[in-house]
């Protein structure tokens, strides 16, 4: 979905009514950041703003506010001149959720977006998520741990093969017609 | 103070290096710091080297012109970079064994090239550069090396960064797909230049040195990345001019002296440097214990 790969079957729709929502978001379970990676907290945020930005753009008050806000939902506001890498695991999650939110995006694409978080971390990671849905935002996460996806208002519950177990109402999602293979459970809520 | 570098005034041999080497020490920060991120500073090596037997073959050829043997080896060390990764794939080997494949072949055939002149070419000048002998072709391709780096740099030094440090968010993110692979390009191609234009002053086998030893060296000084690039800037001229003056008065070759400050400055740095040096750890660990106890 996150078009990295083509479809084996079927395809994929996403049209946005707002047009700054027209791109995608995209958080895969093992972010390919280096673990190393010279940049602070607030560096790291503000890369959210690449796509826009390009080469040579410079970042106006608005998108400054943004990454505050950005950092602040996170709850990193008070570690945004700390390197990225005396982060734990958790933060960095946090971190890179500031960046998804900075990218501001229509549609959000989480794979695992809680494997190597703590509860608290996790706890505010779902709120941040109800904060993007209430924006107008669409999230779609995969995610091992049924309890949590529960907390999302529309779930489906995958087997490894795709087929669906179970789900949580019966709305058709006509622009999934391939759903994603080998989760145990997608939520996704708009 | 002035006493110390009364030799670059009164020398025009040793102006002419000082220049040279300052203008590799600035083209060569940026490209070091980002090679060292990317953990490539073997790599860079490797490709240092591979670039012998093309300025061998190019100096038996046209009996000795700078122009000539830049353009071999140009030739030859683009050649092995632009084969040992596809050719390391293709065979399933991994990737530093196939560099390691390559570059040792181009330094045995170099060699062999240049012994067959029958001692016409100076094997010690190209394995190990000849700084202070750096004509004007030489200083003027430092020069053009340390602009167009500098202009290439800035243009692509977002998306090379991001591709560096998050290359898959860097795809995904809904930028130009172009960038990625463009900014890879242009980055590659200026450290082709960069160290072809070394290789005179710095010969073949130590040519990357003066780029990946400062950028080593500035990790100790730096948090961020353009203050990285500055200090290895500073650091690399640091370096060129003190090995200039080692050489000048211990009558060292110049090369092997240069390259020797450099790994001195990183020693030092990574002893005292304010960022992660032994020091700053140690007295980190000092305060620690401090406040527990």
């Amino acid at each position: 979905m996150a078009g990295e790969q083509s479809p084996i079957s079927g395809s994929c729709v996403w049209d946005a009514p707002v047009k700054r929502h027209r791109s995608i978001a995209w958080l895969s379970q093992s972010p390919s950041l280096r673990p190393d990676a010279p940049l602070t907290v607030r560096d790291l945020a503000a890369m959210g703003l690449w796509a826009r930005l390009g080469l040579f753009g410079k970042p106006c008050r608005h998108d400054q506010d943004r990454i505050d806000q950005a950092l602040g939902m996170v709850g990193l506001s008070d570690l945004e001149n700390q390197q990225v890498s005396t982060l734990s695991g958790g933060q960095l999650q946090r971190a890179l959720f500031a960046r998804l939110s900075v990218q501001d995006c229509g549609l959000i694409l989480l794979d695992e977006p809680f494997s190597a978080v703590d509860t608290a971390s996790q706890t505010k990671l779902l709120e941040v998520i109800q904060h993007w849905v209430g924006e107008g935002r669409t999230v779609i996460a995969a995610i091992h741990d049924l309890d949590c996806a529960r907390q999302f208002p529309l779930w489906w519950e995958l087997s490894k093969f795709g087929a669906i177990l179970r789900r949580s109402d019966d709305k058709p999602l006509s622009s999934m017609s391939q759903p994603l293979r080998a989760v145990s459970g997608v939520a996704q809520s708009s | 103070m002035v006493g110390v570098l009364a030799p670059f005034f009164d020398y025009e041999f040793m102006t002419r290096a000082a220049l040279g080497g300052a203008a590799l020490a600035l083209a060569g920060a940026p490209l070091g710091v980002f090679l060292v991120m990317r953990r490539m500073s073997l790599v860079g090596d490797a490709v240092g080297h591979a670039v012998l037997p093309g300025a061998a073959a190019a100096a038996l050829l046209s009996g000795g012109s700078t122009l000539w043997t830049t353009l071999g080896a140009a030739l030859t060390g683009t050649m092995v970079f632009m084969t040992a990764g596809p050719a390391s794939r293709a065979l399933r080997l991994p990737e530093d064994a196939g560099f390691a494949v390559f570059y040792l072949a181009a330094l045995a055939i170099g060699v062999m090239i240049a012994s067959m002149g029958g001692g016409v070419i100076d094997l010690d000048k190209l394995l190990f550069g000849a700084a202070l002998a750096i004509d004007n072709t030489a200083l003027a391709l430092a020069c053009v090396a340390a602009l167009v780096t500098a202009i290439g740099m800035t243009l692509v030094y977002r998306p090379l960064l991001i591709d560096t440090l998050d290359p898959q968010f860097l795809r995904a993110s809904g930028g130009a797909k172009w960038a990625g692979p463009v900014a890879q390009s242009v980055f590659f191609g200026l450290l082709a230049l960069t160290t072809v234009a070394s290789f005179h002053a710095l010969g073949a086998l130590m040519s990357i040195g003066l780029t990946i030893l400062p950028a080593i060296a500035a990790r100790f000084w730096a948090k961020s990345v353009p203050r990285m690039i500055i200090s290895a800037a500073f650091l690399g001229m640091l370096g060129v001019l003190a090995g200039l003056l080692v050489s000048f008065h211990l009558a060292a070759p110049v090369g092997a002296a240069i390259v020797s400050c450099l790994v001195a400055i990183v020693l030092a740095s990574s002893l005292v440097g304010p960022n992660q040096s032994l020091l700053t750890r140690a007295l980190g660990k000092a305060s620690l214990a401090n406040r527990a106890s």
